[in-house]
């Protein structure tokens, strides 16, 4: 790795393979965390398998394939699907829940894994952790600093070369979702299906909660160059687009440390 | 919103001193960049001045020179009908970090991930 390893002082650190990801939880507060980290994994486990479109057992299959009433699901089934809606609504369709696969099933997914990481902020919180951080495969979370009174320090992900970065972000607390086409190409979500998504090679943005940073990238994703643009419009959103032809576009608030 | 059709202003080549307020740390900056600062104009509880850089056309940054506080200030005014956009070339960067944000790898995929290398481990599953 090209020089980009800090010596980092965690407290406790567990990487949990969950939700076809792996979720990294770095806890930088002094304590010892086993029990909470073991309330986090278990937390993330019964998301999965409540949530999990993959599994034909999994409630939410069951809701999308009309075996269960949504009125008879689950609340948090009711809760990702009203957020859903939010975004599907504020995004002008570019996420869209209903609109993602191609039998037509209703499919939660893309904003699922922020919102069940947003659960575990909770769980961690209620632990006594004042810092921390939850990296969702690259979708991730920060509280309370880095420990030292300082920020974390946030990697955006160069989209060509894997172990570079395109920028560097200084985040005290908050949320940061990338959405790009470079590791799960066959997973565009592209419900306008005018391939605007072409135009740009990833979309990063921070926010407060991660459940919502998550689902408007992916939309900002869809709607390509103009993603940026309709970022830079969303209150308490900043965020950086890599075009397809090379370009950073950033919002002028991103607090940037390179 | 504040423009530079708004009462007289001073276009200034950039780069220029005043181009500096605007951090648009590019050092190949196009040369249809113009940075212009209106007059300090008093809007009844103070004085306010702007700066606006305008590139290829479209505002590309808006600073408040003097807000009515009287202090010189650098904040962005995000009122702008435009959202404040820059842009730049993209780099390949290492930095010091202490986590990565990326497109949503696999469990495969984390093996080869900048993240796995943050969080120590060898990925025996891969």
């Amino acid at each position: 790795m090209p020089g980009t390893l800090a010596p980092i002082r965690s407290a406790y650190r567990r990487v949990i393979r969950v939700m076809g990801t792996v979720v990294s939880l770095d806890i930088r507060s002094e304590g010892d965390w086993i029990a909470a980290a073991d309330e986090v994994e278990a937390w993330l486990r019964e998301a999965e398998a409540r949530f999990s479109m993959f599994r034909p057992d999994s409630e939410m299959w069951r809701v999308a394939t009309h075996v269960v009433p949504l009125d008879d699901a689950h609340p948090d089934i009711r809760e990702v699907l009203r957020l859903c809606e939010d975004v599907r609504d504020a995004s002008g369709g570019r996420f869209d829940a209903t609109r993602h696969r191609p039998d037509g099933l209703l499919d939660p997914t893309g904003l699922v894994k922020g919102w069940a990481i947003d659960r575990a902020e909770v769980i961690l919180r209620d632990a006594g952790a004042r810092s921390f951080a939850l990296n969702a495969g690259g979708d991730l979370l920060v509280r309370g600093g880095r420990g030292t009174g300082q920020p974390w320090r946030v990697g955006i992900r160069h989209p060509r070369i894997a172990d570079r970065l395109a920028c560097v972000i200084a985040l005290a607390e908050g949320a940061v979702a990338t959405s790009g086409g470079y590791e799960r190409g066959d997973h565009i979500a592209d419900p306008a299906g005018d391939e605007r998504w072409r135009e740009v090679l990833s979309v990063t943005l921070s926010a407060a909660h991660l459940a919502t940073a998550d689902a408007y990238a992916t939309a900002a994703f869809a709607m390509g160059r103009d993603g940026a643009r309709w970022l830079a419009m969303q209150p308490g959103v900043e965020a950086c687009v890599v075009t397809a032809d090379d370009r950073l576009i950033t919002t002028s608030g991103l607090p940037r440390l390179g | 919103m504040p423009s530079a059709s708004n009462g007289p202003a001073v276009p200034v080549t950039s780069p220029s001193p005043g181009a500096s307020a605007t951090a648009s740390a590019e050092p190949s900056a196009t040369p249809a960049t113009l940075v212009l600062t209106g007059d300090a104009v008093d809007v009844g509880y103070g004085l306010v001045q702007v700066q606006v850089t305008v590139q290829d056309g479209a505002i590309t940054d808006v600073v408040a020179l003097q807000l009515p506080s009287g202090d010189r200030h650098s904040d962005r005014i995000n009122a702008a009908a435009e959202p404040i956009l820059r842009e730049e070339a993209l780099t390949a960067q290492s930095a010091a970090i202490d986590l990565v944000s990326g497109a949503t790898y696999t469990s495969m995929g984390y093996a080869m991930s900048l993240q796995s290398a943050l969080d120590g481990l060898a990925d025996p599953a891969a």
